[in-house]
């Protein structure tokens, strides 16, 4: 208790705890740590090089987010890709994008009212360019937007627990599965929806966009995958 | 991995849990008051745990706002979060409306009859109101939907934020007579749930919402005086 270092150990290994989880985070939703695989909490402290109490904490966040599981007796589950799972964690999707959506358009600022046609003019010029890597930069930079416009702190919070298992799922899918053109012209319509502050046209776009990304979900089935 | 090691670590994933609700039921039902502050030696005594099962269950209850942690001076029982009543409630809505709805559809029969039985629980609770055993009942309810609506997401979701608003509720029903109203609500979800009617279980949901954001209004409309 009265060590004078503790403090700022606890500050660095809150850190590394952040570095641990944002690390980690990358390589299961990219995929580098692949669906299914099994890990040990000791080669991941020896590949990552960050000790063992952070690399706890943090698949213990990855635990909560559903990307990973950790079984008592054999080490470390990537969770799979299951897309009756991804539907079910869609079905959560749908009804807190509609609560974040409701409350933005009522709740935002000016200021983020304007974000939001900027994004949503970045978003319809996508959709014309079919340019998925500046979608999926929109797409995360509209996640941001929406969280804070809410003003609902547990909202986005709640939220944040799926957004690993949704980029991860589109990381693996969007070439051969994926109509980008009309995901960008969704997503760019929920954004002027929510502008404009009427909740519930804005709620409908929610709607438009789930029905989409259910049907993307679905169409994983039949498509084949990325990876082999 | 040794088997040593393994069943150690098996042990203390359920003794992390133990901890966990034997922590957050002191802190619920105010037996550790808001505002508090205990020393991690003291916390572990109380419960008759160790040090990293109880130092786990503390993060677990710090992320839902329940304890402080602050290093080097031990555990704060945090302040009620009346301030945030209403943006938890805002979320506890379109949660609980998903977890009632879907429950309906997909609660398997032995559900059913789990559903029936609390049912019966809650009634006795409206003919004879006893706030430690609501407490009981609210709790197994809670668990009951998170099972039957066969979604872990929503019930990860929802474990962020249900503690706190349990502890706004025991407060309000120490102060108030209404522990009947809140019984019969969970009696009338209970056995919408039990038919299997997705529309009814969502509208109790409404009103049950709607009444907890009454008594939160009432209780601003009170300290502003």
């Amino acid at each position: 208790m009265a060590n004078p270092n503790l403090k700022s150990d606890l500050s660095i290994r809150k850190s590394l705890t952040t570095t641990a989880y944002e690390q980690l985070e990358e390589l299961i939703v990219t995929t580098e740590l692949e669906p299914g695989a099994i890990l040990s909490e000791a080669t991941l402290v020896e590949q990552l090089g960050i000790g063992r109490t952070p690399i706890r904490e943090a698949l213990q966040k990855l635990e909560r987010e559903g990307l990973i599981r950790i079984m008592p007796r054999k080490g470390i589950e990537v969770t799979d890709l299951n897309p009756a799972k991804q539907l079910l964690m869609l079905e959560l999707r749908r009804d807190l994008e509609k609560l974040l959506a409701r409350s933005s358009a009522l709740r935002a600022t000016e200021e983020e009212r304007s974000a939001f046609i900027v994004i949503a003019d970045a978003m319809a010029e996508t959709a014309a360019t079919r340019n998925d890597i500046a979608f999926m930069r929109q797409d995360y930079t509209l996640n941001q937007l929406m969280a804070q416009a809410a003003h609902n702190e547990y909202a986005s919070r709640a939220i944040g627990l799926i957004h690993g298992l949704a980029r991860r799922f589109w990381f693996v899918h969007f070439e051969t599965a994926a109509n980008i053109p009309l995901c960008s012209s969704l997503h760019a319509n929920l954004a002027r929806e929510v502008a404009q502050g009427d909740p519930e046209t804005a709620a409908t776009a929610v709607d438009t966009l789930m029905d989409y990304l259910e049907e993307f979900t679905r169409a994983t089935l039949r498509a084949p995958d990325r990876l082999t | 991995m040794d088997a040593t090691v393994t069943s150690l670590s098996q042990a203390r994933c359920s003794l992390t849990t133990l901890a966990y609700e034997k922590l957050e039921e002191l802190i619920v039902t105010l037996k550790l008051k808001p505002g508090s502050s205990h020393s991690e030696n003291n916390l572990q005594q109380l419960i008759g745990i160790g040090r990293t099962p109880v130092r786990e269950a503390l993060q677990r209850l710090s992320r839902e706002g329940l304890v402080e942690i602050l290093p080097r001076k031990g555990i704060n029982i945090t302040q009620v979060g009346y301030e945030g009543g209403f943006l938890r409630v805002e979320l506890a809505r379109t949660l609980l409306a998903l977890m009632a709805r879907t429950s309906a559809v997909r609660a398997t029969p032995e559900q059913k009859q789990a559903f029936a039985d609390i049912a019966t629980s809650f009634d006795k609770i409206v003919q004879t109101p006893e706030l430690g055993l609501f407490m009981q009942f609210d709790k197994v309810m809670l668990n009951l939907l998170c099972e039957a609506c066969h979604n872990e997401h929503v019930c990860r979701a929802m474990s962020m934020l249900a503690s706190e608003l349990r502890r706004i509720g025991y407060l309000h029903l120490q102060k108030h007579d209404d522990i009947a109203v809140y019984a019969r609500i969970r009696v009338e979800l209970a056995r919408a749930l039990d038919r299997g009617d997705p529309e009814a279980a969502e509208t109790i949901i409404h009103q049950r919402m709607d009444y907890i954001e009454s008594t939160l209004k009432g209780r601003t409309q009170i300290s502003t005086k």
